[in-house]
């Protein structure tokens, strides 16, 4: 056996067999052909670029109707790649020449290619031979028989492993048949975790090299706890997880018993206990963990889903299956949260340096306002099923609230102009996640009906830290002064101008701060599947009071460190006594 | 003679750009730079180039619409590449 430790993205615990997902990159195998294959490998190729280029039309097109033409005009640069004469012509004598494949052939005429372009010193070159691979892959996709672009559900129960995953790849990979994950790169809040998380798996991430050098059918145990990865486990090992995963099963039975129950502490101060989801399946874990509300319906999940941009008729009927299967309980919708980790190529926003503090968010909708204004219309007529409220993401100040409802105005115009069945969202508020927004919240305060704090990209801006970073992820400090003062005057401010503060980070799931949130003054919170009924046990327990003297010790305290310490020493205490009251009765 | 206007040199927006006027015209016409020689309606043989910003390449043309098929391709690679597409 050999254990190795990683980050502990989502806890619990896994015993299976490895199923490894990696974009594989299809090498074209040589054949030789006769004479008489000739005119029919030269036919094979031509249809495999013909398939090609259709795809890339239709990617083209929406495109281009959808988006500016920045992107499409790279895709049509893909375009005459595949109708250039030294990948056209090229491979199709070597096809007569050589007598191989039109698979081999045309490879070859693309490598000769890459190798002229090696020879130059120019930097960008580098970028064209990405296209040029690109364009590759594509076309050998394209042949039949090949496997399809997209990743495979595993076929049984198996833990998957892999370097690191896309949002595009995990929509692939579907949500049945995986026991939990292994990866490579990425921190406690990068998308497997959060989506490892809301499926109840367990997650190790950051293990540096070791997930990627897992064998298919390896056998393998994960404790999503401490963040372990122990590779052909012996006997004892398994024996001992075996019996930690009965202990939770009894402890979740426990808390199941809390679901139809309010999230209301001993003094009679209730809070709103709500669910983050990302699609329409999810609805079902969050009601039957007694959700009251969606406070978070990630958006982004439809537009990586697909590879396309979805129509507002698409984005319709998606988010009102949500809204109807909430059944009169309010769903959140977040608006397009596009950028930084989530880079999606078809959507125009390209590699930056420096991601986090780029294209992203409500810049990104604003500046795609037809996007943006389709996905508004969708949600309006999602709103028509049953109560909604909308969200903007990465707001920075008043100007981007102003502009964003603006863009509210025109859609409900447009909706009214063709006649469509509509409804409009009870509430229009902001995720609070840059410092600027927390400076600020008094002023959006009075021209908003909400806020939510996104605590992980709040953390990651605040404390100045990039969260996929491993070797400053120890900064990811929710006890840091600076972070609890951040939400104190967040919820001073919405308060003070008489409007709801919620959480939807992951702050919000970690039960040792349930405490510290309900002392803050949050009024929702809202956590990823499994976390809902834990943090509710813990509200139950505590009195508004208490959590509020225990606020207001913790932001006495001068490091995270500190405060970590007597976070984890109040914890203990209340443990203690409340098995002694059990005893007693 | 053609002074390449695009910042970036003759990448492969540039160079797309190039191919797409190029196959407007039925005349053959052929780069040459730096003792390479591309057909003007070959992407990647124009990207080979490596022309940069400020280079000056030879634009040969022959055929039916020749004279008209350089002026305009000149005037593309001098002018119009410092423009986005959609602005040129």
């Amino acid at each position: 056996m050999r254990t190795y430790a990683g980050i502990a993205a989502s806890p619990g615990y896994a015993l299976g067999p490895v199923y490894p997902v990696a974009r594989r990159v299809i090498r074209a195998s040589r054949r030789v052909i006769t004479d008489a294959d000739v005119p029919a490998e030269i036919e094979r190729f031509r249809a495999a670029v013909r398939k090609a280029r259709d795809q890339i039309q239709a990617l083209v097109k929406r495109l281009d109707t959808e988006l500016g033409s920045d992107e499409g005009e790279i895709l049509g640069s893909q375009l005459l790649i595949l109708e250039d004469e030294l990948v056209w012509d090229a491979t199709q004598a070597v096809i007569r020449l050589e007598r191989i494949n039109a698979e081999a052939a045309f490879s070859r005429a693309v490598g000769d290619i890459i190798a002229r372009f090696m020879q130059m010193e120019d930097q960008t070159f580098r970028e064209r031979i990405t296209d040029l691979k690109d364009v590759e892959q594509r076309v050998l996709r394209a042949f039949p028989g090949h496997a399809p672009a997209a990743l495979q559900p595993p076929p049984e129960p198996a833990i998957v492993s892999a370097g690191n995953l896309a949002p595009s790849d995990t929509a692939a990979l579907g949500r049945t048949n995986i026991l939990g994950f292994v990866m490579d790169e990425g921190g406690s809040t990068s998308h497997v975790a959060i989506l490892a998380r809301s499926l109840g798996v367990p997650a190790v991430v950051g293990l540096r090299g070791q997930a990627v050098r897992l064998r298919a059918g390896q056998e393998v145990a994960i404790d999503g706890n401490e963040g372990r990865l122990m590779v052909e486990p012996d006997s004892a090992t398994r024996d001992q997880l075996l019996l930690l995963t009965r202990k939770q099963v009894v402890v979740n039975q426990k808390l199941a018993k809390l679901k139809d129950l309010p999230a209301v502490t001993p003094d009679g101060h209730r809070v709103r206990m709500m669910a983050n989801i990302e699609v329409p399946l999810e609805v079902s874990e969050a009601l039957a963990r007694g959700a009251e509300g969606i406070g978070l319906l990630r958006t982004e999940y439809l537009f990586f889903q697909h590879g396309t941009i979805p129509t507002e008729d698409e984005q319709t009927a998606v988010y009102g299956e949500v809204v109807r299967r909430m059944a009169g309980r309010p769903v959140v919708f977040r608006t397009l949260d596009v950028g930084g980790d989530k880079v999606s190529d078809y959507l125009g926003a390209k590699r930056e340096y420096n991601p986090f503090l780029g294209w992203r968010g409500i810049r990104f909708s604003l500046a795609n306002r037809a996007l943006f204004k389709t996905q508004i219309k969708a949600i309006y007529r999602a709103s028509a099923e049953g109560p909604t409220k909308l969200m903007f993401p990465m707001i920075t100040g008043v100007d981007e609230l102003r502009q964003a409802k603006g863009v509210c105005e025109e859609a409900l115009a447009e909706l009214a102009a063709e006649g469509a069945a509509h409804g409009r969202p009870l509430e229009v508020g902001i995720m609070v996640e840059t410092p600027s927004a927390v400076l600020a919240a008094d002023l959006l305060a009075a021209e908003c009906d909400f806020f939510s704090v996104g605590s992980n990209d709040l953390i990651q801006y605040t404390l100045a830290m990039d969260r996929g970073n491993a070797r400053v992820s120890y900064l990811y400090q929710p006890l840091h002064p600076a972070i609890l003062r951040s939400i104190a005057q967040v919820v001073a401010a919405g308060h003070a101008a008489g409007i709801w503060v919620g959480i939807c980070g992951e702050m919000g799931s970690e039960t040792r701060l349930a405490e510290v949130l309900l002392g803050l003054g949050l009024d929702e919170i809202s956590t990823h599947g499994a976390a809902l009924p834990k943090i509710k046990q813990v509200i139950r327990w505590t009195g508004l009071d208490e959590a509020r003297k225990l606020v207001a010790e913790l932001m006495e305290l001068a490091t995270a460190g500190e405060a970590n310490e007597h976070l984890a020493a109040y914890i203990a205490e209340r443990k203690r006594a409340r098995q002694e009251t059990e005893q007693e009765s | 003679m053609a002074k390449v206007s695009d910042p970036v040199g003759f990448h492969l927006r540039a160079a797309g750009r190039i191919v797409k006027l190029t196959k407007t015209f039925g005349s053959t016409v052929s780069i040459n730079f730096g003792g390479k020689v591309a057909n003007a309606k070959s992407i990647m043989g124009l990207a080979s180039l490596a022309a940069e910003f400020g280079a000056e390449v030879e634009i040969q043309v022959e055929g039916p619409d020749e004279d008209q098929a350089a002026a305009a391709i000149a005037r593309l690679i001098s002018e119009d590449l410092a423009h986005p597409e959609h602005e040129a």
